[in-house]
């Protein structure tokens, strides 16, 4: 169901595509003439703070809110004529909690996974592998009304994946829980890609988008203030590279014949830490590296000093995302 | 398929709903013991006696204002005599002087609580020796707390009138017109059963409700299911649930109390399973026209009442006249208990048939009613 043979033939096919869609409430343009692109196998990450319209997004892909214009194609398909065949394909992990507080959690899961079309002979197998797979095969028989909040959210993720959608959507799903849960959820998305979902996941967080997203779009108010790869976007500002190299001890003025390198910018040292500033992508690293060992210099580390979307988001916008 | 896997999770749902277990089965169960027999004699005195109660409202919410309205009304105001005070010590130097028997006291968290769903209470501080007044205002308060937790205070207030007017008075009047006189009992498990199938409409209305504001509803509403087959599994839930709770009630009252349900037991089924049709027609209809699901259930514990009081179910009306008698036409629980008398005790058939035909029409007439705003609602949305 996956369909993961597509992948092998190279062509991407599209899974998600938005042309110029509009919401308005009332007065307030939640979604304004957004436009994307979603194409198979992808993270696809959709950044921005409160309010910024992720939601909205959403629920106009799955069909929950009207869209006051535009167009949204899922699979190729258009919503008012092939409702079934599309719904049947999306897994859908709610914002809010969305789980049965009156039913166990294996009477949840097999709920969601029969009215998705999962047929009868799999369905217990099914409903194990997606209890497993968020972790709470042993808490089958508990409530969810017993569970704690992360409990709560990953029921809520077996719940949308147990049909094995070939598209899932996540809004926040790692909204107000721990690290560790936080964590074990990251994994699981990208693992669930890894066996041939595509998958859109909305964030504020932007560790998250930028540990596990493939393809980011990062919007504020309606509108999409960038969008690219990970590494594009974190191009977006990085002007120039920085390397830190940690060295045991500092001396022959290496610290000068680095500065003298073209298209390094500056060079200097501090407590056996060489940081080195060079122009973006000059690709010096190696003849840094080169010059420092050839002067008997033993290196001990070497890191590069990458550039995060919470820098992209405050280029872009002039502030903080969480504010 | 999808209609009845809905269905099946709806009614797993429903029936581990204790509490609304509860107020369906175990409420209307105490309330027939307690009208048909309890309270009936116990108060010999046809005369009522009017008790000073003193009354201070700190509520800060709006749950007491019904709670006041409640006492202005003209029931409650024929058996007390509401003295307002300002302050918990005036009302206290009011009971020391014995200038009233009890005083009524709401906190000022009283609404808050109820509204978090925590337990609220209203407090009673009676005169000492207060024997006879103590159970009447006690019952009354007790009556609307459990309103304000769900459950119906006029059948409280039902219950205290009947208790003055004491058991006689039922078995003077025959229900129904050439046939056998109903015990107390009798008479108030029919009204009592008729009742709580029309309470059973919240069941409806509630179920759409959540479907509409529920964050599951939601998630229900973007699987591959039909909105149709979605509406009719929970709809089908509660009509199941709410016809299992009737018949628990008829035979638990059959057999534990000996009530008569008349020659045929089949017919009188028949006759509940009509009667859920019915109400859960109308919490179809209710829970569908009106937006907001909070708004349903006031309306719904609010109207059931009246029409339960109109029909005669606390104490026996007989056929009203002028605008209360047009009111008691559309009351459902007065056609519903038509049928049901005019079975049990073998009354008249035409009018038996006749009630029956109007709830059948009624059913088709809220469920078109149904249809029609729900397309509109569909549209409105998506
Ligand atoms: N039903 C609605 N009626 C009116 N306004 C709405 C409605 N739903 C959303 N909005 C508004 O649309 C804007 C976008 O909301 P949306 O929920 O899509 O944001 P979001 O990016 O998902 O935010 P969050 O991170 O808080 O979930 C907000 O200003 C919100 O107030
Ligand atoms: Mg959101």
């Amino acid at each position: 169901m996956w369909a993961p043979e597509q992948k092998k033939k190279g062509a991407k096919k599209m899974i998600l595509s938005m042309k110029d869609v509009v919401k308005k409430y009332d007065q307030l343009v939640a979604v304004d003439n957004v436009s994307l692109e979603v194409k198979e196998g992808e993270i696809f990450g959709l950044l921005g703070p409160n309010g910024a319209g992720k939601t909205t997004i959403i629920n106009m892909i799955i069909g929950l809110t009207k869209i006051n214009s535009g167009e949204v194609k899922i699979f190729g398909l258009d919503m008012k004529k092939n409702e079934k065949e599309i719904k049947k394909n999306i897994g859908i992990v709610p914002q809010e909690i969305a789980v049965f507080e009156d039913l166990t959690a294996e009477e949840n899961v097999t709920y969601f996974g029969k009215l998705y079309g999962v047929k009868r002979k799999i369905i217990k197998k099914e409903v194990e592998e997606a209890l497993n797979f968020v972790g709470l095969w042993d808490k089958r028989k508990i409530f969810p009304k017993k569970f704690s909040g992360g409990m709560k959210r990953r029921l809520n993720i077996a719940c949308g994946i147990v049909h094995k959608p070939k598209l899932i959507i996540m809004d926040e799903p790692t909204v107000g829980i721990d690290a560790q849960s936080r964590n074990l959820i990251l994994e699981s998305v990208k693992e669930l890609n890894k066996k041939g979902a595509t998958v859109i996941y909305t964030s504020h967080y932007m560790e998250e988008v930028e540990a596990i997203c493939s393809d980011i779009v990062i919007m504020d108010h309606g509108r999409i203030m960038a969008r690219g790869s990970r590494e594009e976007l974190k191009a977006l500002i990085k002007a120039e590279d920085r390397v830190v190299i940690a060295v045991e001890e500092v001396k022959n003025s290496i610290t000068k014949k680095i500065e003298k390198l073209s298209s390094v910018i500056d060079c200097t040292e501090k407590n056996n830490e060489i940081t080195v500033v060079s122009e973006k992508n000059s690709g010096k690293l190696g003849k840094i590296i080169d010059l420092i060992s050839n002067e008997g210099i033993k290196i001990m580390s070497v890191e590069v000093d990458k550039p995060t979307l919470e820098k992209v988001f405050l280029t872009l916008t002039g502030r903080s995302l969480r504010d | 398929m999808r209609i009845l896997q809905v269905m099946y999770y709806t009614l797993l749902e429903y029936i581990r709903d204790k509490q609304s277990m509860a107020m369906m089965v175990l409420l209307p169960i105490g309330l027939i013991f307690l009208l048909g027999n309890a309270l009936s004699g116990g108060f010999e005195s046809s005369e009522v006696r009017v008790i000073d109660v003193a009354f201070l409202n700190e509520d800060k919410g709006e749950i007491s204002k019904h709670f006041e309205t409640f006492l202005e009304s003209e029931e409650i105001s024929k058996l007390l005599n509401i003295t307002l005070v300002a302050t918990y010590e005036e009302g206290k130097s009011l009971i020391e002087e014995r200038r009233v028997s009890a005083l009524i006291h709401i906190d000022e968290d009283y609404s808050k609580q109820i509204v978090m769903g925590d337990e609220a209470k209203l407090n009673l501080l009676f005169t000492q020796g207060s024997v006879f007044t103590q159970p009447i205002v006690t019952n009354i308060v007790r009556a609307f707390n459990n309103e304000a937790n769900k459950i119906n205070a006029l059948m409280m207030i039902g219950a205290s009138e009947v208790a003055h007017l004491g058991r006689n008075f039922i078995e003077e009047e025959p229900v129904v017109e050439g046939g056998e006189k109903p015990t107390a009992m009798g008479y108030y498990a029919v009204t009592m059963l008729v009742m709580i199938l029309m309470y059973g409409s919240m069941y409806t209305s509630d179920g759409i409700g959540s479907l509409k504001e529920e964050s599951t509803g939601k998630r229900l509403k973007v699987s591959p299911a039909k909105s149709y087959q979605i509406f009719a599994g929970v709809t089908l839930a509660s009509l199941v649930t709410v016809f299992a709770q009737g018949v628990a009630l008829v035979f638990f009252t059959k057999y534990v109390y000996g009530v008569n349900w008349g020659p045929n037991i089949g017919i009188t089924l028949m006759m509940v399973f009509i009667m859920v049709l019915l109400s859960s027609s109308i919490g179809m209809a209710v829970g569908t026209l009106i937006p907001k699901r909070r708004t349903t259930e006031i309306v719904i514990t609010t109207v059931v009442p009246v029409l339960t009081a109109i029909a005669g179910g606390y104490v026996p009306v007989g056929n009203l006249e002028g605008i209360l008698g047009k009111l008691q036409l559309i009351s459902p629980n007065y056609h519903m208990q038509n049928a049901l008398f005019n079975h049990i005790f073998e009354g008249d058939p035409v009018k038996m048939l006749n009630a029956i035909m109007t709830m059948i029409g009624t059913t088709i007439l809220m469920f078109t009613i149904t249809l029609i705003a729900r397309r509109r609602y569909i549209n409105d949305s998506i």
